[in-house]
């Protein structure tokens, strides 16, 4: 847990800092400015804060009282009491053959465990935020620095680098990623680490692409004949010009990285089910629309929190695309 | 009786929530067989007007006012159906570059084909033989070779022949050539102009030939029109205007090409830029860059002033001999 | 044409080599064959003797440069042995796996192509109204929904509540064919919102081409653009995104096939997870790569067939 712990931190710090170099630099607030007049984008931010905001919230231990386990503040607020089986959202009997008074409300009902759904939903936005964030963590500077690397200085370094992406990349993605995650077991660790190593390759692509190019501009040619060392001028001159592609990247795969959660959990190579994560959600519900009566709540419950950050996340980083480069539309 | 006949052409163009005109009030007519020249720096808006008399303008332009007579038929009425119908047989159009106009993955042979089939004339054997004597006329010996091939087996001015096939097909009585020649060499450059020429007389063509390059109206144009931000500032036959051009604009642009090396044949630059649509100035457009502005430029935008054949658009237009050089 | 196969089997080789040293690493290197043991053995807590009986049965006590030329025999002769788990020949269950991946994959594949593409001609040609807007919502809605739900939904709406086609099963022959349409449905629209919105993107960009405008300015009328002279050119990319899917024809999609009881070569690989069987799972990935490289062959030949300006050399 103290490893999540850091990477939550991690996480934090990227986004701080990416959102400070957003509201720097003009090409930034200009795209961004733009938002304000798409409600759809203002939609979508404006769901990103909430969930960001419900992470936090379950990132934050109050200190535990004697005997109990610790609780974070989305604990506190929204743990419910634990009941004996289904019920409907706002029933105030289970859903059994006889029906069972409540021991409080449920707004989305409780699921077979008796657990609160609407609490188990929360839980599972700070995992999504986590595998997102770490594994972007992880994507960025790996594609970044082999990006770099063989684009500017080609040769035999581009010649290495080529080679090792299109050894992974002769991998179908998902058979790799289920044979990393079959090898080291479930876990949030193993599982970043797993979507990390298959999803660097398509932005080193990209990467080493837009180094090319951007190494023969004026500029980079000029600031060499100056007699600027390599590492100032990839510094200085070409990772800045990185900047936008990177961050439009990062919201795509943040929410290719969420839906790969629910598959790999529903597959048993996930993440372990004592983590609360909407995969695991899902894996437990889809049994249970066969049953009679239809307890459909807990399924819709995981879909609609789903679906809330990844349709929020691609029309955000739509809007960033067509804000900043919409040469880059389809990308 | 002109073939060609626009007036009051308006053309806006949506650029972001708003729309500027990017053609405004445009007018001029061409008859059988004579060619109008129309000249001015990139961004004035002669493509527009070639685009908005074909009706192929892109998606956030579109046309508001004016009349477009083919024939004495007004084309801005004309049903979509009609107007296509319209397009490739009574007026062809080639484009600048002879490199992209072609589609890559169809066979010249074909493209030419499709342009007669289109229209529904000729069939199987008809259809081919019609199609290798298009490329015979465009002065193309190997027919048969040519048309087996695609695009980008040619070079840039055998596409830019095939592409005048193409839009000669079906004997239109008008041909519109945005800047046909800009992007040939030299050399080809000026067989495809002569070319044009010849097909011109032969088929008793109107054309209306778009160019930056002062040279190529000069040779191939018997009427000229500068056009300057949206308007058409200055008109008349072409050795007229060379000789005594009217307008400050017209003069500024014969000068900057005098004054540079005779090789160039590209506009070099007048004082300031033009600006965009949307953000033109008050009244007289030209004023922020005209030599001889004065206070009536900034506030009155000047009205036609014509004498014969000639046009200008300018309070202090000379029309005539004699006026200053 | 000759000369570029060779030349591509050629290259295959270190790319291939590359593939198994990396592989040989993650199976062998990152776990000791005792944990594989104590994973695969039901028993709660296996004792020594079972343990070593088992690796002896599957060879995992052998010297590591002799697990490796296994591990290279199975992947560059496709020679994969016997599953860990239950000792059948793999090689045979996926034989058997073949056909019904390939009835559901294929469909899947040219449903989903054809679908997407029709669709997004028909989007495109409605570009900057009303009607294109919304349905690049709609795109991106359909690619914010993960497939379970739609296997899910789907299950139980047609299965279930609207009872048109059996909930899961499959069956040989003709009769069975009822049992796959249901999974190619569902496949289909799972894969619509992205590929709509990718082949909008192509075709959209090449309608803004000059070799567009050039057809215009003849007289061709809008469908023939679109249908021969647009489509033509896009071909490229959707052959690319085609070629890429074909490896799944063949191993199958593990979620459609594992909730639709297809007992493909996909819920093959799902019980082989469950079943924690490494041999299996390593056939699989081999067996992916192996079809990988030749679906990338395939791009290349079929992009000579498609463009008349690549030529294999």
């Amino acid at each position: 847990m103290i490893l999540a712990d850091c990477l939550a931190g991690l996480v934090v710090a990227a986004c701080a800092l990416a959102l400070i170099h957003m509201l720097r630099s003009p090409l930034w607030s200009r795209a961004v400015s733009g938002f304000r007049r798409r409600p759809g984008a203002m939609f979508a931010v404006a769901v990103l804060g909430l969930y960001s905001l419900v992470a936090i919230a379950d990132s934050f231990v109050l200190p535990a009282r004697a005997g109990q386990p610790p609780e974070t503040i989305l604990d506190k607020l929204f743990a419910r009491p634990q009941e004996r089986t289904y019920s409907a959202p706002l029933a105030e009997r289970t859903s059994e053959a006889t029906p069972q008074p409540l021991l409080g409300r449920h707004i989305l009902g409780t699921d077979g465990l008796g657990n609160d759904v609407l609490y188990r939903t929360l839980k599972g936005v700070r995992t999504a935020f986590l595998i997102g964030g770490a594994t972007t963590l992880l994507v960025l500077p790996l594609a970044l620095i082999f990006g770099l690397l063989a684009g500017y200085f080609g040769r035999w370094v581009d010649d290495a680098v080529q080679y090792v992406y299109t050894v992974f990349d002769s991998i179908p993605n998902i058979l790799l990623l289920i044979a990393i995650m079959f090898v080291l077991g479930q876990g949030l660790l193993q599982m970043c680490l797993a979507l990390g190593l298959t999803s660097w390759i398509g932005l080193c692509r990209i990467v080493r692409g837009e180094t090319l190019k951007l190494r023969e501009r004026g500029y980079v040619t000029s600031a060499r004949a100056l007699g600027y060392g390599s590492g100032r001028i990839i510094v200085r001159h070409i990772l800045p010009n990185l900047l936008p592609i990177l961050i439009i990247y990062a919201t795509l795969s943040f929410s290719r990285l969420v839906l790969a959660e629910v598959i790999l959990s529903y597959l048993q190579v996930g993440v372990p089910e004592y983590v609360g994560s909407w995969g695991n959600m899902i894996d437990a519900a889809r049994l249970e629309l066969t049953r009679e009566p239809v307890i459909w709540w807990n399924l819709a419950s995981a879909t609609v929190a789903i679906f809330l950050l990844v349709f929020s996340l691609n029309v955000i980083s739509d809007e960033l695309r067509d804000g900043i480069d919409p040469s880059l539309r389809g990308a | 009786m002109s073939v060609l006949e626009v007036v009051g052409l308006r053309t806006l163009l949506r650029v972001e929530s708003a729309e500027a005109p990017v053609v405004d009030d445009v007018s001029f007519s061409i008859s059988p067989g004579r060619t109008l020249g129309l000249v001015g720096e990139s961004g004035c808006g002669k493509s527009m007007v070639a685009q908005s008399v074909m009706q192929l303008l892109p998606p956030p332009a579109r046309i508001v006012a004016g009349e477009v007579m083919l024939e004495g038929r007004d084309l801005l009425g004309l049903r979509p159906a009609q107007m296509r119908d319209v397009r490739g047989r009574r007026m062809g159009m080639i484009f600048q570059n002879p490199m992209e106009a072609l589609n890559p993955t169809l066979t010249v042979g074909y493209q030419i084909r499709e342009s007669i089939f289109a229209h529904g004339r000729g069939v199987g054997r008809e259809l081919r033989s019609r199609t290798l004597q298009m490329l015979r006329e465009v002065e193309i010996e190997d027919a048969e070779g040519v048309a087996a091939k695609y695009p980008h087996e040619l070079s840039g001015g055998m596409r830019q022949r095939v592409a005048i096939a193409m839009a000669l097909a079906n004997r239109p009585a008008a041909l519109i050539a945005d800047e046909p020649t800009t992007a040939l060499d030299a050399t080809v450059q000026a067989a495809i102009l002569r070319l044009i020429t010849r097909l011109q007389r032969e088929m008793g063509l109107a054309v209306l030939l778009i160019s930056h390059d002062l040279g190529v109206v000069n040779e191939a144009a018997d009427d000229v029109a500068v056009m300057y931000l949206g308007q058409i500032v200055e008109s008349g036959p072409v050795d007229d205007v060379l000789a005594s051009p009217a307008h400050p604009y017209t003069q500024a642009l014969f000068a900057s090409r005098a004054s540079g090396l005779s090789r160039t044949r590209r506009l070099a630059t007048i004082e300031g830029v033009a600006p965009d649509a949307g953000s033109w100035p008050s009244g007289c457009r030209f004023h922020p860059r005209c030599a001889c502005a004065q206070e009536i430029c900034r506030t009155i935008a000047p009205g036609e002033v014509g004498e014969g054949s000639r046009r200008a658009l300018c309070h202090f237009a000379k029309l005539g001999a004699g006026n200053a050089k | 044409m000759l000369r570029y196969l060779v030349r591509r089997i050629f290259y295959a080789g270190p790319i291939l080599l590359g593939v198994c040293l990396a592989t040989f690493a993650l199976f062998y290197l990152s776990v000791s064959p005792e944990q594989m043991a104590r994973r695969n053995i039901s028993a709660k807590n296996p004792t020594q003797a079972q343990i070593r009986d088992w690796l002896v049965a599957r060879g995992y006590d052998k010297p590591l440069q002799e697990q490796f030329t296994r591990h290279a025999r199975s992947l560059f002769l496709l020679d994969f042995g016997k599953s860990d788990s239950t000792g059948e020949p793999i090689a045979q269950r996926l034989r058997q796996g073949a056909v019904p991946s390939l009835i559901v994959g294929s469909g899947v594949l040219f449903g989903s192509v054809g679908a997407s593409v029709i669709l997004a001609l028909f989007v495109a040609a409605f570009r900057g109204t009303y009607v294109d807007r919304w349905a690049t919502v709609l795109c991106v809605a359909g690619m914010s929904v993960t497939v379970l739900v739609f296997i899910i939904a789907g299950q139980y709406l047609f299965g279930k509540l609207l009872v048109w086609f059996p909930l899961a099963g499959y069956q040989s022959g003709i009769g069975g064919l009822r049992f796959a349409v249901l999974p190619i449905l569902v496949g289909v629209a799972s894969a619509l919102g992205a590929n709509v919105r990718f082949y909008r993107t192509v075709i959209l960009d090449e309608m803004g081409k000059d070799y567009v405008r050039t057809a215009r300015a003849k007289g061709v009328s809008e469908p023939r653009v679109l249908f021969v002279h647009v489509l033509k050119n896009a071909a490229i990319p959707i052959l690319t995104s085609f070629v890429l899917s074909l490896p799944f024809v063949v191993t199958g999609s593990l979620l459609l096939e594992s909730f639709f009881g297809i007992p493909g070569i996909g819920s093959y690989m799902v019980d082989a997870i469950d079943g924690q069987d490494f041999a299996v799972v390593r056939a699989m990935v081999f067996l992916g790569t192996v079809l990988y490289l030749v679906g990338a062959v395939l791009t290349d030949v079929s992009y000579a067939l498609v463009d008349p300006r690549v030529r294999l050399e």
